[in-house]
């Protein structure tokens, strides 16, 4: 990818916070010494490339009435369709991220869900019905209890 | 007891709208206000409130790292007690971990790690390893079935 110092100018206040102010975009052109019209020319091209996967709002979504999450590492056996299993788990509004993972060591899981729900019990809920779906049964339910760390990446 | 209920509908509203659909345009309060309702002031001002309410923690690009170059993986440790502190402080210290939760389970630290190669990663994990003694198990995407990160406000039936 081929960006110049002025885009990587934009591109870290970006990948931080805008500018708090009616007009965002014409204060990360001044700060980085080119027109508005650059920058959100610069912005909308990377969206649509997909480098930038969203532009928007992070929540916190303890706050937002999301305040229970699991990670679930599952086990699926060389002899399923991992592929089909993965689909089927991402189609669930719950769950917001779907991967396919290396297993290492001793640690044989290799497809991760992150499940959001506003209690535990719908935690469970899906996981249950999850199982029930895709017959997929060994698996680690792993809650979170406290962050130790969340930052967004700084790239530039 | 969800933590939504102090959400007005209009602050739900532009919740909905500038997590996804951020106008990338020179006066996006302006438009974000004329879909909801209110004016351009009104609504910067209820995204203000929300931010120091806390329940906007950023609004900004979210970057795929993998389009950039850059390689990025999900880590676990089993790590005693007596050395989480230590372990803690020196993953953390790691401009590339974004993430890092304890979670109740013998694999009780998960971090993620981002870093300019795969080469740079695994190098930077070994180090960790080498300075605290605690082995890391290091499990890198092989596919990607669904990164959806926004939360609907609105509809009820999302997380049920």
């Amino acid at each position: 990818m081929n960006l110049s110092e002025q885009d990587k100018k934009i591109l870290r206040i970006v990948q931080a916070d805008l500018p708090d102010s009616e007009t965002p975009f014409a204060d990360i052109a001044e700060e980085a010494g080119v027109s508005e019209q650059e920058v959100l020319s610069l912005l909308a091209g990377l969206k649509a490339g997909g480098s930038i996967r969203r532009f928007g709002a992070t929540l916190r979504h303890q706050k937002a009435g999301y305040g229970f999450n699991a990670m679930v590492a599952w086990f699926v056996d060389g002899n399923k369709d991992i592929v089909a299993i993965g689909r089927t788990m991402a189609k669930r509004t719950e769950i917001t991220h779907c991967y396919e993972r290396k297993n290492c060591l001793d640690w044989p899981y290799n497809l991760y869900t992150m499940i959001h729900g506003q209690t535990k019990d719908d935690c469970q809920r899906v996981v249950e019905e999850l199982i029930a779906e895709t017959g997929v049964v060994q698996y680690e339910m792993l809650f979170s209890y406290e962050e130790l760390k969340k930052t967004s990446m700084k790239y530039f | 007891m969800p933590a939504d209920t102090s959400l007005s509908r209009a602050e739900k509203k532009i919740l909905d709208i500038i997590q996804t659909d951020f106008p990338l345009d020179s006066r996006p309060y302006a438009i974000i206000g004329k879909k909801v309702g209110l004016t351009e002031a009104e609504t910067l001002s209820k995204v203000r409130s929300l931010k120091q309410k806390g329940v906007i923690r950023r609004i900004g690009a979210n970057f795929q790292s993998g389009k950039l170059g850059w390689h990025s993986t999900l880590c676990a440790a089993c790590v005693p007690e007596d050395s989480l502190e230590k372990f803690v402080a020196e993953v953390n210290s790691h401009p590339g971990v974004t993430h890092n939760y304890l979670r109740k389970h013998k694999q009780n630290v998960w971090f993620t790690y981002i870093g300019p190669s795969k080469a740079f990663v695994r190098d930077s994990l070994h180090e960790i390893s080498r300075k605290t003694g605690i082995e890391i198990l290091n499990l890198p995407a092989k596919q990607m079935f669904k990164i959806k990160v926004d939360f609907p406000m609105e509809k009820e039936d999302a997380a049920g």
